[in-house]
């Protein structure tokens, strides 16, 4: 009895240490790759933040913002919800997260949404529940490339200058520091203008060239595609900043658990010693 | 000693450059257009072609004070300082003539030779051609210099 448990104890430690060493190697990995999309987001971040600014505060400060592009002017039937998630699964409650954020909002809607879907895992959850998905991209979005969102945000642009959508909901994590993401959704279009106090108003006119629709149908687009690309960057490290803790957690608990393991093998070979030793006493009493 | 503005070109990758500057001379989609200290508001799109950047303090009077660099359309947004985003820029000095003479003839070779074109890929090609021909225009000092 106390050389099975033995056994069995060995076994566990086993496959618990080669799991650990899995873990470990992951977090490894994820941590050389959280390093590298952490300097592409924290370099394209300052530049796509600041030109997504500029393009606000010229919203902000002009009153000629085609009626269309603002809040309020049309009834909000259909959502196009862009939904960014990763490729791959063992990251943490990540991709969870988004889901469970991009359902809540989804359902508070009674029309039918639309979802474009970047990253495989939002896209299979969805399509699994029969939802529609409109469009797709799934290659790894830490590869992601300017012209590709460009190809993914033209036919939502067309689709909201043709009335088939009368907003754009883009839901993904947002990344605070290395131990904390927070899922954020940000509604691109309609345009909220904001009168913000801080921004002054500009009493000074406002030269458009060609004209000031030619000019809001060229940086509004550009806004939305700007705002999808830096969630991608964005989302993509935190994809690997949720892993890596993932695969910490996951290290710590598998070591834990060989403390404990180890702990009880101890204490079943104890007694199984000690079991011999009263079995050799009592053999040896009763030879007397 | 003229006045200067603050410029600002940025790309998607990176901020292209930062500086104070005299002058900045971009082709707006009516035409070239200069932008100095003291513009008036304003707010343009830009097509594919060259930029002249005249840094402050720079100015000797001639054409080789200036740099060129090829963007590939944007907006320029002048206000109290200048700013102007664009798709892609490259300096004079970084473009790589072989990869530009290539990229032209594969357009150019797929608008002589295939029949049905989609409306959408004529234009890419277009875009992409403009795009080369601009470049080669700036690799050499610009179309203005050649002339």
């Amino acid at each position: 009895m106390a050389t099975s448990s033995m056994q069995d104890i060995k076994r566990r430690i086993k496959s618990v240490t080669s799991t650990e060493h899995i873990t470990n190697a992951m977090k490894l990995v994820s941590a050389g790759k959280l390093r590298k999309a952490k300097a592409t987001f924290e370099k394209s971040h300052e530049n796509i933040h600041f030109i997504a600014h500029t393009i606000a505060e010229i919203f902000n400060s002009s009153s000629d913002v085609p009626q269309h592009y603002l809040a309020g002017n049309r009834e909000i039937k259909t959502t196009c919800y862009i939904i960014v998630t990763s490729c791959k699964g063992l990251c943490g409650g990540f991709n969870s997260n988004i889901i469970k954020e991009a359902e809540r909002e989804i359902l508070e809607d009674w029309e039918k949404p639309v979802i474009v879907a970047i990253g495989t895992k939002g896209k299979e959850y969805f399509e699994k529940r029969g939802y529609d998905i409109y469009s797709d991209y799934l290659a790894p979005p830490e590869s992601i490339s300017f012209l590709e969102t460009r190809e993914m945000s033209r036919p939502i642009i067309e689709m909201y200058n043709s009335g088939e959508i009368d907003e754009v909901v883009l839901i993904y994590t947002s990344f605070i520091s290395s131990l904390e993401q927070e899922v954020k959704n940000v509604t691109l279009l309609p345009f909220e203008i904001e009168h913000d106090p801080e921004i002054m108003r500009l009493e000074k006119m406002v030269e458009y060239e060609p004209s000031v629709e030619d000019v809001f149908n060229y940086l509004v687009p550009k806004y939305v595609e700007m705002m999808i690309y830096s969630a991608v960057v964005e989302s993509a490290t935190c994809e690997h900043a949720a892993r890596r803790m993932a695969m910490e957690n996951a290290t710590d608990n598998a070591r834990e658990m060989l403390d404990s393991l180890s702990l009880y093998y101890n204490r079943a070979r104890q007694s199984a010693i000690t079991d011999e030793i009263i079995e050799i006493v009592a053999g040896s009493e009763a030879q007397k | 000693m003229s006045r200067t503005v603050k410029l600002e070109v940025i790309t998607p990758s990176k901020v292209f450059f930062r500086g104070r500057v005299e002058m900045v001379i971009a082709r707006t989609l009516e035409g070239d257009e200069g932008f100095m200290a003291g513009h008036s508001w304003a707010c343009k799109l830009l097509d594919i072609n060259e930029l002249w950047i005249l840094e402050a303090g720079k100015s000797q009077g001639n054409e080789d004070d200036w740099r060129v660099a090829a963007v590939a359309g944007g907006f320029v947004d002048v206000k109290d300082s200048i700013v102007i985003y664009t798709d892609a820029a490259e300096w004079s000095e970084d473009i790589d003539m072989e990869r530009v003479l290539s990229e032209k003839a594969k357009a150019e070779d797929w608008l002589t030779t295939e029949t049905e074109h989609d409306p959408n890929e004529i234009a890419k090609a277009k875009i992409a051609i403009a795009k080369s021909i601009t470049r080669m225009n700036v690799a050499e000092g610009g179309a203005r210099r050649k002339r």
